[in-house]
């Protein structure tokens, strides 16, 4: 059942993306909605269900999206499972734990993102590629804070139907 | 349970997770040979369809059953538009530009974004190793995507034709009397972000300019292959010049979706070294 809802919002989540993302552009920077459906597994999941359902949701990430494949299948359960620990330790539920720690992942996974991508791509500008990324994190950290909530109603409202 | 069985339980997902990391890591390393995986899975799940429907909220009424068919039916239309203009491109290319144009590198996406409201460009990952060029036309299906702006030895910057610096000599053909050919009526194609163009120069007199209208690369100076698709005809509008029209066009190709495309070369200059780069 874990598994299933996980797929769902997973797919849920791609066709935002696909859909929105560019449209929710400001300045090169976009929200990214599977990272805020990782980070809300890391924060509020089971730990049971985080390595796994991570390296899933990376992969998917880098299947429809572009980039290098395989990188956000790599990054999404190491950086998740070190979220879930900190968020243990630091009251996971708070709105202002969740603002840090998506921000730190965030900001994580743009940065080495543009970092490989200067690699492949050399005559970009690593600068501006560090600052967009800057921007994406925040960005994704605060459209995180909202789909949270979202995302928190949802086990309540199966519990209401069963 | 026992300890040890605890143990044994530990032992397995720490294997199991090590396990997915190598996969992972396999797929960063041989990036190049899954991108066929990457294509044929999205082939197989059409996302993009779904996301466009989505975005464009086409479907607004009828049964479950009627939305579900006709979701399925434009899948399955934007998937067989899609096939057709990636048959157009990679193999038929050398019909229509094979002369001048004898060589024609495929190319992915790698980066699209812009910190300016009025840029529209993307990353590719052929550069002048590739024989890639400044200036060399980028297409997908029969129309224009945009021109190289920026090579280096692995990649290249493609301004698109929906930026605003993108400049494109382009003609609209029309039809003169009996259904005879008429003269071209020519114009410059200029980029009006965030996803259309304008044809621009278009003198108020020209015949033959309205919705609908296909518009075609001019071919001037040799730059882009002539009649290489560039849009089609949006609106017509009489502007603010008493002696031009304003036209704004649609482009022939969704620029902004796109995961592959072609760079056409002139010659074939992949043997010779590095030529081109900021």
């Amino acid at each position: 059942m874990k598994w299933f809802r996980f797929l769902v919002l997973l797919s849920v989540a791609l066709v935002v993306q696909r859909s929105f993302g560019d449209r929710m552009e400001v300045y090169g920077s976009r929200p990214d909605f599977v990272l805020i459906l990782a980070l809300h597994l890391s924060l509020c999941a089971g730990s049971g269900l985080i390595f796994g359902a991570q390296w899933v949701a990376g992969l998917a990430r880098d299947l429809f999206g572009i980039g290098v494949l395989g990188l956000s299948a790599c990054l999404f359960p190491l950086l998740g499972t070190l979220a879930s620990r900190l968020g243990r330790d630091l009251y996971a539920h708070h709105p202002l734990t969740r603002l840090v720690l998506s921000f730190l992942v965030a900001l994580q996974v743009e940065l080495t993102f543009s970092f490989v991508l200067f690699l492949k791509a050399e005559h970009l500008d690593l600068f501006s590629l560090f600052a967009q990324g800057f921007g994406s994190a925040i960005y994704t950290a605060l459209v995180a804070l909202i789909l949270y909530r979202l995302l928190d109603m949802w086990p309540a409202l199966e519990a209401r139907t069963r | 349970m026992s300890v040890q069985a605890q143990a044994s339980q530990h032992f397995r997902r720490y294997v199991l997770r090590v396990g997915l990391l190598l996969v992972a890591l396999y797929f960063v390393h041989k990036g190049d040979v899954w991108d066929s995986l990457r294509g044929t899975i999205r082939n197989v799940i059409p996302l993009d369809a779904v996301g466009s429907t989505v975005a464009n909220d086409s479907i607004s009424s009828g049964s479950a059953e009627v939305l579900e068919l006709t979701r399925q039916l434009q899948a399955r239309d934007e998937e067989v538009v899609r096939l057709h203009r990636r048959l157009a491109t990679l193999t038929h290319f050398r019909e229509r530009f094979g002369e001048s144009y004898p060589r024609a590198v495929p190319a992915r996406v790698i980066y699209r974004r812009d910190t300016h409201t009025l840029r529209r460009s993307i990353t590719v990952d052929r550069g002048s190793v590739d024989g890639v060029h400044v200036g060399a036309p980028v297409i997908w299906g029969a129309g224009l995507v945009g021109l190289v702006k920026v090579v280096s030895s692995s990649s290249s910057d493609v301004l698109l034709i929906t930026d605003a610096d993108c400049r494109v000599d382009a003609l609209v053909r029309n039809s003169g009397p009996k259904g005879r050919p008429g003269s071209p009526v020519g114009g410059i194609l200029v980029g009006n972000p965030p996803a259309g163009c304008r044809l621009e120069f278009v003198p108020r007199t020209a015949k033959g300019i309205s919705k609908g209208a296909v518009i075609y690369a001019s071919g001037w100076r040799g730059r882009i292959p002539v009649d290489l698709v560039l849009g089609t005809v949006l609106s017509v509008s009489p502007g603010n010049n008493p002696s031009l029209i304003e036209v704004e066009v649609d482009p022939a190709v969704d620029v902004d979706h796109l995961s592959e495309v072609v760079i056409l070369l002139r010659q074939d200059t992949s043997q010779q070294p590095e030529n081109s780069s900021r």
